[in-house]
């Protein structure tokens, strides 16, 4: 608790009382306080190892001392707000799960594929212009012009 | 009757006790009771039985008493919720789940994609052999010619509320295009967005593709 209030003063004489009120809410401490899971994963972040951090600014942690039984890896969503658990991109998914152990860093950089599509979240509920219509629906954007298939335009091979 | 009973059990109880604990009982009698007990440990099993009979006949006031204080002070509702508030205070094992994520399997088999080849070349080439084993019939597929005369599909619908992830499908599949992918939070308010078209399932393909790859190399050993 002291190493709390410490650390808070400490802050404060660095940065400011405003910068640092807006630093506090940026990181989500202050959702912390009507958020309980919030608050755990912030507590869970003393002393844990900042793994990685994906496109969308979520921090992958790890601690691999000290932690129950399989909870030693987790994630800290970008959005403190309305976080997701389909937030999670592809690449960072199987370490996060216990899959795999090469972190998300590493696979996009042993194989990047040149049709590789941003990842997307489960959008469902959120309106209809957030969610996939099959082409055929009429809300599909693209509903008046599809063809039955969609040729293949082979590229040339960029030099590498 | 039942006094009969209890006092015979008790005699019978008191007689055992003396012959067993009293210190200054006969020499003849210890060694044929250390004799008697090497053969038969089952007798004292019987033994114990006839006590505990005994104990519940036994009509006297300080058995009485113990069995009505019980009663009126629910001294086993007591030892349950005691066991209830040990588990209240003890450490929990449940995980932070949107934060901390349960361990899946290389092999999960998740949300369908159908992958495609480096070049960006779509893998599927409509043997609709995952539309014959699928047991669900929630594949259709529609096949034509393609303008530079390769065979592909027109229409590759999956109906993810018929789908039962078997995982047939992917193990049909001669090219690896049909593959169910590790993401299950695929989950959706209404009906017709869990009715996946053939964009979508490429969609899905491309959006997973480092994953799908990833696990599937790790299992290369095992196909």
């Amino acid at each position: 608790m002291a190493a709390v209030v410490r650390s808070v003063w400490q802050g404060i004489r660095e940065k400011g009382l405003t910068n640092f009120l807006r630093h506090a809410r940026e990181e989500g401490y202050l959702k912390c306080l009507g958020d309980g899971n919030l608050l755990q994963t912030k507590i869970h972040n003393i002393g844990a190892t900042l793994v990685g951090v994906d496109t969308f600014g979520n921090k992958y942690y790890e601690k691999l001392h000290d932690t129950q039984y399989g909870r030693h890896r987790w994630v800290e969503y970008a959005d403190k707000g309305r976080y997701n658990a389909s937030q999670v991109p592809a690449e960072w998914h199987g370490w996060l799960h216990h899959i795999t152990d090469s972190t998300g860093d590493k696979l996009l950089e042993e194989k990047t594929k040149k049709f590789i599509r941003e990842h997307r979240q489960n959008y469902t509920g959120q309106g209809d212009d957030l969610i996939y219509h099959s082409k055929g629906h009429a809300l599909n954007p693209g509903q008046r012009d599809w063809t039955r298939y969609q040729p293949w335009e082979p590229k040339k091979e960029e030099a590498t | 009757m039942a006094a009969l009973l209890a006092r015979q059990a008790a005699m019978a109880l008191r007689a055992r006790q003396t012959a067993r604990l009293g210190p200054s009982a006969t020499a003849m009698q210890g060694h044929l009771r250390t004799y008697m007990d090497a053969g038969a440990p089952k007798r004292f099993k019987e033994d114990e039985e006839k006590e505990q009979l005994a104990k519940e006949l036994a009509k006297d006031w300080s058995a009485v008493f113990e069995k009505s204080i019980n009663t009126l002070f629910l001294t086993e509702m007591v030892r349950g919720l005691m066991l209830t508030l040990k588990y209240f205070f003890e450490r929990k094992v449940t995980i932070n789940y949107p934060f901390e994520k349960g361990p899946l399997s290389p092999r999960f088999r998740g949300e369908h994609a159908l992958r495609r080849y480096d070049t960006g070349e779509e893998r599927c080439i409509a043997c609709k052999l995952c539309e014959a084993i699928c047991p669900a019939q929630a594949i259709t597929i529609e096949a034509e010619e393609r303008e530079d005369g390769s065979r592909r599909t027109t229409r590759y619908d999956i109906d993810m509320t018929k789908c039962i992830y078997c995982g047939f499908c992917q193990e049909a599949c001669p090219v690896d295009a049909i593959v169910e992918g590790p993401n299950f939070e695929f989950s959706t308010e209404t009906h017709e967005e869990l009715l996946y078209d053939k964009e979508k399932l490429l969609e899905n393909g491309d959006r997973w593709e480092t994953e799908i790859a990833e696990n599937l190399k790790s299992e290369a050993l095992y196909r």
